[in-house]
């Protein structure tokens, strides 16, 4: 793996033809390591541009006496390409180097990148996680959307949490990844959210109205026709703009 | 005979449409006008259509494509559609396309940055939609959330997950979706389906479809983007990326971060064909396999050549190329048909002379993309170009670029719209979004 290791570090190169040529040499090895019956190349890869993602300098005599960090190996340039990298090739193995790579300001946008698209309940966890620690509301916006992708409890109650949130946009994303979910009990958080919103804000209004019929859709999709139903009915009676109401009482002619 | 009906698609399976504000105003009239005779100045003069029958229309992206060919060459000169909006992240852009309109027709339009301001007015009937293809899926989906009926330009998504949930989004609202595979509009390419539909070259055996390369592109230095266009905003859900003139308007395409490159930009019209021809909307292939070249130096990073064949469960390949003469090519078992813009050739000259019978498979009639988005609009009927049609097409050209990115086999279901048996595959249908964005 030390080609894995320059390939890295060449990421992170001034040089764009340089930075690229590695990107494009490290995707061809991801796609070889992806193929059915490589996972053992796989493994081994993911593990590399794991380890590469996180690796830190030997510290120095300073810093071993203030037991401070030592800086990152590699620069952010190069940190972020890895973590988009492993978007396509990480596994349960590399979740806790991508949540590490969740507190490096620099990286953490990528990393969550990384995770969205790797299918593993460690995965969902710590996007779970995330939405609720992390800070900076338009990074954890990202979570929470992601995490509306996820399914299981984790995510719904994770969900359901940060659905109390103080930010506006976090409740109002919130309420957007519940209506994927196929929990009904999420129509009365995203109706509170709508409630609590919508006065000051048509669009937040809008926004939950929106969510409620995406969540009536998820139910129906997952056999769930008598919670739809009632969502349905809520819309199409409620003050919802006529978008809402219309496509509301399609769907209520539809479910019959 | 018509054509066989799509079963996601059928008008008869489609659910009831809802009215739209427009419908809703006209049958009010109508209503109120019941007991009286209505003056025909209140409704229609001079021959221009009645204030009730014009869609009023907010355009949104116009750039090149948006002001030139869609504001300028189709929008604006439409006696059916009234211009309320324009919208661009680019002010230079949108302050143009409002003095286009305002040059044509004597009238102001509401201009705006954010899509989102524009679609959530009421009065606003339908949008076009011409933005680079990264921000299809969420301006779509938002103005079908809000009520609109929409065009929006091909290809008309970034990845295949956009495209399933854009579908489900266009059924819940009822909207009249035209996607911009225009040559379906076009009575060569129809003629050339028709005539391969009803095995006037004998059974289908292969398509081809040839639709260019590219190059490499050339870095530039990153550089502050220009006071007129907000950087930000244009990538909108796009990884971050400096800014450098290269990667915006118009050359976004190369690049895999917006777009597909030349794979979805004409294999969206010539692979959109194929799949006519082949019976397929709605559905797919089976299998698909290909190889392609990369420019290992940059900056492009789609593939600049490629050969892609698709294998459909009937046993008929598709095999997209980057390279011969730009059209599509039908192969059956008593000859063929090639067809492009402008030309339609037969291995015998006869077979274009066939005039189909009434027991002969009959394809949508349509002359002109935008009158037929228009004529549907009213009629609540499925337009040529319906949503699902346009993502299932442009889903063929994300197949072809995954599987020539990941240089092997695939098999894909198309049922269910997953790849059996390849989870590294599965990944490359979707593609997380930049805060805030999101699905």
């Amino acid at each position: 793996m030390d080609n894995v290791a320059q390939l890295c570090e060449q990421l992170g190169s001034d040089d764009q033809t340089k930075a690229f040529q590695a990107r494009r040499g490290l995707w061809v090895l991801i796609a070889a390591a992806g193929a059915p019956g490589k996972e053992s190349d796989r493994a081994v890869l993911a593990s590399a541009l794991a380890g590469q993602l996180i690796a830190r300098n030997e510290p120095n005599e300073e810093q071993k006496k203030k037991k401070e960090t030592p800086g990152f190996k590699l620069n952010a340039k190069a940190r972020n390409q890895i973590a988009l990298l492993l978007a396509d090739v990480a596994g349960d193995p590399e979740i806790p180097a991508l949540i590490e790579a969740l507190s490096d300001f620099d990286v953490r946008e990528s990393a969550r990148f990384a995770l969205a698209r790797t299918p593993s309940a460690a995965a969902t966890a710590a996007l779970a996680e995330t939405a609720q620690k992390a800070v900076g509301v338009e990074y954890r916006v990202g979570v929470i959307g992601s995490l509306g992708r996820r399914s299981g409890n984790i995510a719904v109650d994770a969900l359901k949490q940060v659905a109390n949130d103080t930010g506006v946009e976090v409740r109002l994303v919130a309420a957007e990844s519940l209506a994927e979910q196929p929990d009904a009990a999420g129509d009365d958080v995203i109706a509170k959210i709508g409630k609590d919103l919508g006065a000051t804000s048509p669009r937040a209004a809008k926004r939950t109205s929106i969510a409620r019929l995406q969540l009536a859709a998820t139910l129906a999709k997952a056999g769930q026709k008598d919670a739809a139903r009632g969502i349905f009915q809520s819309v199409a009676s409620d003050g919802a703009d006529d978008a809402q109401k219309n496509a509301a009482k399609t769907a209520l002619t539809q479910l019959g | 005979m018509t054509e066989p009906a799509r079963p996601a698609n059928s008008e008869s399976a489609r659910p009831a449409l809802t009215p739209n504000r427009r419908t809703f105003l006209k049958a009010s009239a109508a209503a109120v006008a019941a007991p009286t005779i209505v003056p025909a100045s209140v409704f229609a003069k001079n021959g221009q259509p009645a204030p009730s029958d014009r869609v009023i229309v907010g355009s949104i992206g116009v750039g090149d494509l948006g002001r030139r060919h869609h504001l300028a060459g189709k929008l604006i000169p439409n006696k059916r559609i009234q211009m309320a909006a324009v919208c661009d992240v680019d002010r230079d852009h949108r302050d143009q396309a409002a003095l286009d309109v305002l040059n044509r027709t004597g009238k102001k339009v509401d201009i705006y940055k954010d899509f989102r301001d524009l679609c959530d007015r009421q009065d606003i009937d339908a949008v076009l939609i011409a933005t680079p293809d990264h921000w299809h899926a969420l301006t779509s989906i938002y103005a079908m959330e809000s009520g609109k009926d929409v065009y929006c330009e091909k290809p008309l998504t970034l990845t295949i997950d956009e495209g399933k949930k854009m579908v489900e989004v266009a059924r819940r609202y009822g909207t009249i979706f035209q996607t911009g595979s225009q040559q379906r509009s076009d009575k060569r390419f129809r003629q050339a389906c028709e005539l391969v539909r009803n095995g006037k070259i004998g059974k289908l055996q292969t398509v081809d479809t040839y639709i260019g390369d590219i190059d490499s592109g050339s870095w530039q230095p990153v550089t502050t983007p220009p006071a007129n266009l907000d950087w930000n905003f244009w990538l909108g859900p796009a990884p971050y990326a400096d800014y450098s003139p290269n990667r915006c308007h118009y050359q976004f395409r190369w690049f895999s971060d917006y777009s597909g490159g030349k794979m979805t930009d004409w294999g969206a019209h010539h692979n959109d064909i194929a799949q006519w021809g082949i019976g397929a909307d709605g559905s797919g292939p089976v299998k698909v396999v290909g190889s392609g070249e990369f420019y290992e130096n940059g900056p492009h990073d789609v593939p600049g050549t490629f050969d892609v064949t698709y294998t459909y469960a009937n046993g008929v390949t598709l095999t997209c190329h980057a390279k011969g003469e730009n059209g599509v090519k039908f192969t059956g078992a008593d000859g063929w048909i090639f067809v492009s813009r402008g030309k339609i050739e037969a291995s015998n000259p006869d077979i274009l002379k066939i005039e189909l019978t009434d027991s002969d498979v009959r394809l949508y009639d349509s002359h002109d993309h935008h009158t037929n988005w228009l004529d549907c609009i009213h009629s609540r009927k499925l337009p040529i170009c319906d949503i699902e049609v346009g993502h299932r097409s442009v889903t063929i050209c994300h197949l072809g670029n995954i599987a020539i990115k990941l240089g092997r086999e695939l098999n894909w279901d198309p049922a269910k719209e997953v790849f059996v048996g390849d989870e590294q595959a599965q990944r490359l249908c979707s593609k997380p979004m930049r805060a805030p964005w999101h699905l």
